[in-house]
């Protein structure tokens, strides 16, 4: 039995003074987002006297660096685009190389994980380069697909693990039954992999959608920005920087995320402990 | 995007093209104006972009061709998103570059490769200014249109330097001398953004011009031939010297190693310091955004004020994609920005000069200080135009910067630029 | 010859006694001899298509730029052994490496050790846990680049810190300017934005020790830290397995936040690799020296993941 003492309501004390600590950053965000210029920088700790939400329309009708509201269109087809191919093609490939005990699956299995450990993202270059050939530099459907090439090993690790522990009784009941191995997958055994769907969702989602070393190289400055690089080209522009126009637009890029972090904080959390598992 | 507004327009003129002469008797049809697509880099002076300016003006001027112009973002990542393009294979008509070699956006490397496009069909090859032809040409032909010559020396808020009794220093010494007294009133001489290695640079190359490549023009050749090096050159270690003294001497403001280009304007605004390392031409943005005199005063390198140079030369120029599209209208837009209409309205927003080195110095009252170095030709192109590595400039900014920290010998910078040297 | 046939014929045998199980559960239905097909390997083709080309034929061409002179636009020439010898000779690389591992090393220790640290205080029984861990995941969820704009802020000489400073007395200093701090800067965000990921997986793990093994230990008379280290510890030797890993990893690409903080100043102070080769391969456009240099680092990641994973590796033979 777990008796809650006084060192339990002192620890739940310490514990809030180091979570309000955590959280000053963001205090301070949100508060300077709201002042004039000069505040922000004569008095960026006090709470803003009289909020003045102008700011954000001010950096929402900015053409400067792109627009957000593009950007934000952007980065969703490039996160909407990678996730698809990571769910369907993941699930597909990890489901015929988990059930599969043949030593090519094992061997082919142990060679996509690699692909975790030493992850694409340093081969940059030679990504770029192949996608230069192909023609998908530059376009935002272009970078979805790579993103999903890149992080298949990642969809197929987290699937792997969780259709090794799904037993085959409905599977060969299916296969007595006639049904074709597709319609097997698609109506049976894929609802029950949903668990691994929402972790590589939510994992794929979060990577792609915050990203901002990949779209640099891909999409360098071309008409379609994702959230990143508008953040990067208005911030870094070397003239403009007035922190509480800069700190609006963070907010701005950060409410479509924190959104769906608050909705479904806890599957979040779960699809990142989730690896545990396997 | 681009590409697809283009096949759009090119298909609505094609058919409306058909439309027409099919139905018309005699009367000649009317096109409809052909698209010209064009890159720039963000640049704002005074809450205008000149190269905007231009090309409505351009495009108001005439109804066969409509530019379209596309800012890329500020100069340091212009060049990024053009070298992109490049791989992709996805450049517009006409773009902007720099002359001569070591940026991505530089001229002559993108000629070597067959990139751009000759523009002897141009007026291009006339209206070039003379001195920075050899950074736009390779042998007879011309590869980049100048759309002004820009000057860059120091920026100076004369307003407050005047209200402090201060006269702007014509030597070395007096400067040292000028940069005590201001920190003993409590200011700094000298705003210096020393985390940018492109302000820093800048600086450096405002000193060079009169320390060594007014005495010696050719010595980027010799460097290529490899006869001489940063690092055992006596001129490259003076200068640099130079620098130390000057930081020694309290020139910059507390803290340079981290100072930004916000900070540029926060601090000669309101005359916190005296002078600022930007381009010539923002003096005039500084005088409308402040209402104060803003002038443009030769950086003093030596005791003897007949070594005094300036730096004076084509800082952006455009180029014609070899795979263009539409190459009769870039051309048109080429013979526009460098006739005398085009760079009257270009020169009047970004405060710039005319190539072919007319100067009024009551059209450009910043200018004043500097006006006699210009019209007794002692200005010089920016030395950087002939070296080949972007590492190198990299190198020479950061290196100032580890001087400001202490952290870096004048003779390590230098090793550290002839490491890199290709 | 022979081997291959052994080999084929170990292959075939191993396989039938894999094959043994399935067999056994169609024992139910005794009119199938053959088994349960899972999928065809058709499915698997895309992604394996995809992961050859992505994670071995473009590191493949990469690496081969490595030997040449590629400068983006015009034609690659073969200089062999040259980019290499360059990186050992380069101060500026040699210093960028020495600020990765000094900053992957720091950022290890403190995502580890404050991860674990919230992870055992938000365990049981205080009231707000699960308030507070979500509380505390909210900045692994934000775009690393908009947090480190935030602490660029706060870190600016005229920023927030330095006023708390100076009312406190003490004296404002220069964090992001000076080669002392600047790389400090670094560390402390990335941990402050990353510190809730290892609380998360490390509650996953203490989630599976039961407590009444932890009581039963205590009524024996052990030490609040001779439960740690002897029962709890070894119980969570997954999530200690992942989080180290995870976190080696990360620190040693961070990227963003010297992008957005110090651009690598001041003076290459903080300089990391991932700058150090983005700069070199896309601001200066010379593939070469940076696909070499990119080579170099991945085979660094590669050595140290292994070296992790190995000495994090389940040892009590469970």
């Amino acid at each position: 039995m777990f008796r809650y003492t006084k060192w339990t309501l002192l620890r739940e004390v310490l514990v809030w003074i180091v979570a309000l600590f955590m959280l000053l950053p963001l205090y301070l965000l949100i508060n300077n987002s709201l002042k004039d210029s000069i505040t922000s920088i004569t008095d960026p700790l006090g709470l803003v006297v009289t909020p003045d939400f102008g700011n954000f329309v001010t950096v929402l009708e900015s053409t400067y660096a792109g627009s957000l509201p593009l950007g934000m269109l952007n980065s969703f087809i490039i996160t909407a685009v990678g996730v698809s191919i990571l769910v369907v093609f993941g699930s597909m490939t990890a489901y015929v190389l988990a059930r599969r005990t043949s030593k090519v699956s094992k061997v082919t299995f142990y060679l996509i994980l690699v692909g975790i450990i030493v992850p694409a993202q340093l081969g940059i270059v030679p990504i770029y380069v192949f996608a230069r050939s192909v023609g998908l530099l530059g376009s935002v459907w272009g970078l979805g697909i790579i993103y999903g090439m890149m992080l298949m090993p990642l969809s197929v690790f987290l699937y792997a693990g969780f259709v090794r522990s799904l037993p085959t009784d409905y599977e060969e009941a299916a296969f007595i039954d006639g049904s074709s191995r597709f319609n097997t997958f698609r109506k049976i055994v894929f609802p029950l992999l949903s668990p691994a769907t929402g972790t590589v969702a939510i994992l794929g989602g979060i990577i792609m959608w915050n990203d901002f070393f990949t779209p640099l190289i891909f999409l360098n400055n071309s008409v379609s920005p994702t959230i990143a690089l508008v953040v990067y080209s208005y911030a870094a522009n070397p003239v403009l920087i007035e922190w509480n126009l800069v700190f609006a637009l963070l907010i701005l890029a950060m409410i479509p995320i924190t959104i769906l972090y608050l909705i479904f904080q806890k599957r979040f959390i779960q699809g990142f402990s989730g690896g545990i598992k396997s | 995007m681009n590409k697809f507004q283009r096949r759009k327009a090119t298909a609505l003129m094609a058919t409306s093209l058909l439309a027409l002469t099919s139905l018309s008797f005699g009367s000649p049809a009317q096109a409809a104006p052909t698209e010209v697509s064009f890159w720039a880099p963000t640049v704002l002076s005074g809450g205008k972009d000149p190269y905007a300016t231009v090309v409505a003006a351009f495009n108001a001027s005439q109804n066969k061709y409509v530019v379209k112009l596309e800012s890329k973002g500020g100069a340091q990542i212009y060049g990024q998103g053009l070298n992109t393009a490049i791989q992709a294979k996805a450049l517009p008509d006409v773009f902007v570059v720099e002359p001569g070699v070591g940026q991505l956006q530089s001229v002559l490397p993108l000629a070597d490769a067959g990139i751009v496009r000759s523009l002897n069909d141009t007026n291009a090859p006339k209206s070039n200014p003379v001195n920075d032809r050899q950074f736009m040409n390779k042998g007879p032909t011309t590869y980049a249109a100048a759309f002004a010559v820009e000057i860059n020396a120091p920026v100076v808020n004369t307003t407050a330097m005047k209200r402090d009794g201060v006269v702007w220093p014509r030597t070395f010494d007096r400067m040292l001398t000028e940069c005590r007294a201001a920190v003993a009133r409590g200011k700094s001489f000298f705003y210096l953004a020393g985390s940018q290695f492109g302000n820093n640079g800048l600086m450096a190359q405002m000193m060079l011009v009169s320390s060594l490549y007014g005495k010696d023009p050719n010595w980027n050749r010799k460097r290529v031939a490899g006869t001489v090096k940063f690092a055992t050159d006596a001129r490259w270690k003076d200068t640099l010297g130079k620098v130390k003294e000057m930081i020694d001497a309290g020139c910059f403001q507390s803290g340079a190693q981290a100072g930004s280009f916000p900070g540029i304007t926060q601090n000669v605004f309101p005359g916190r310091v005296y002078a600022v390392f930007v381009p010539g031409g923002t003096a005039r943005d500084y005088r409308t955004q402040t209402g104060q005199q803003f002038d443009v005063y030769p950086m003093p390198m030596s005791n003897n004020t007949s070594e005094q140079r300036i730096l004076y030369g084509v800082s952006y120029a455009a180029s014609i994609n070899a795979a263009a599209k539409n190459v009769e209208g870039a051309k048109a837009f080429i013979n526009y920005i460098t006739s005398r209409v085009g760079q009257t309205t270009f020169v009047a927003v970004s405060g710039s000069l005319f190539t072919d080195g007319t100067f009024n110095a009551n059209r450009t009252p910043w200018f004043r200080p500097v006006a006699s170095l210009v019209t007794t030709k002692k200005g010089l192109p920016s030395p950087t135009r002939g070296w080949v590595d972007p590492a190198v400039y990299n190198r020479l900014g950061t290196g100032i910067q580890g001087m400001l920290t202490g952290q870096a010998t004048v003779d390590q910078v230098l090793q550290n630029m002839d490491s890199v040297w290709k | 010859m022979n081997s291959t046939e052994t080999k084929a014929r170990r292959k075939s045998s191993s396989d039938a006694s894999l094959q043994g199980e399935p067999r056994r559960k169609s024992g139910l239905l005794p009119f199938r001899k053959k088994t349960v097909v899972f999928g065809s390997w058709i499915w698997a083709f895309p992604s394996l298509a995809a992961v050859a080309v992505i994670h071995y034929y473009a590191t493949y061409v990469g690496g081969s730029y490595a030997f040449t002179d590629f400068n983006g636009i015009s034609d690659a020439n073969w200089v062999g052994l040259d980019n290499f010898i360059r990186i050992g000779t380069d101060p500026q690389t040699m210093g960028a490496i020495g600020n990765t591992f000094f900053i992957a090393v720091i950022y290890f220790i403190g995502v580890n050790i404050i991860g674990l640290g919230l992870a055992l205080a938000l365990n049981r029984g205080l009231k707000t846990r699960y308030f507070l861990r979500v509380l505390m995941f909210l900045p692994v969820v934000l775009s690393s680049l908009a947090v480190s704009y935030i602490f660029k802020f706060i870190f600016d000489f005229e920023g927030p810190l330095n006023k708390v400073l100076m009312a406190l007395g003490q004296e404002p200093k220069l964090w992001l300017g000076d080669t002392d701090t600047a790389i400090w800067t670094i560390i402390i965000v990335a941990v402050w934005q990353n510190a809730g990921l290892g609380m998360v997986i490390y509650l996953a793990g203490l989630a599976t020790v039961p407590p009444e093994l932890e009581e039963s230990a205590a009524i024996d008379g052990a030490g609040v830290f001779q439960r740690f280290w002897h029962i709890t510890l070894p119980m969570i030797q997954p999530a200690v397995a992942i989080t180290t890993t995870l976190s080696l990893l990360t620190g040693l690409r961070i990227f963003d936040q010297v992008v957005a903080m110090t651009g690598g100043g001041p003076f290459g102070a903080t300089d990391t690799m991932s700058t150090v080769i983005y700069r070199i391969t896309f601001e200066y456009s010379d593939f070469g020296y940076g696909t070499a240099l990119a080579t170099v680092f991945a085979i660094v990641l590669a050595f140290a993941a292994a070296l992790q994973l190995f000495i994090t590796k389940d040892r009590s033979g469970k």
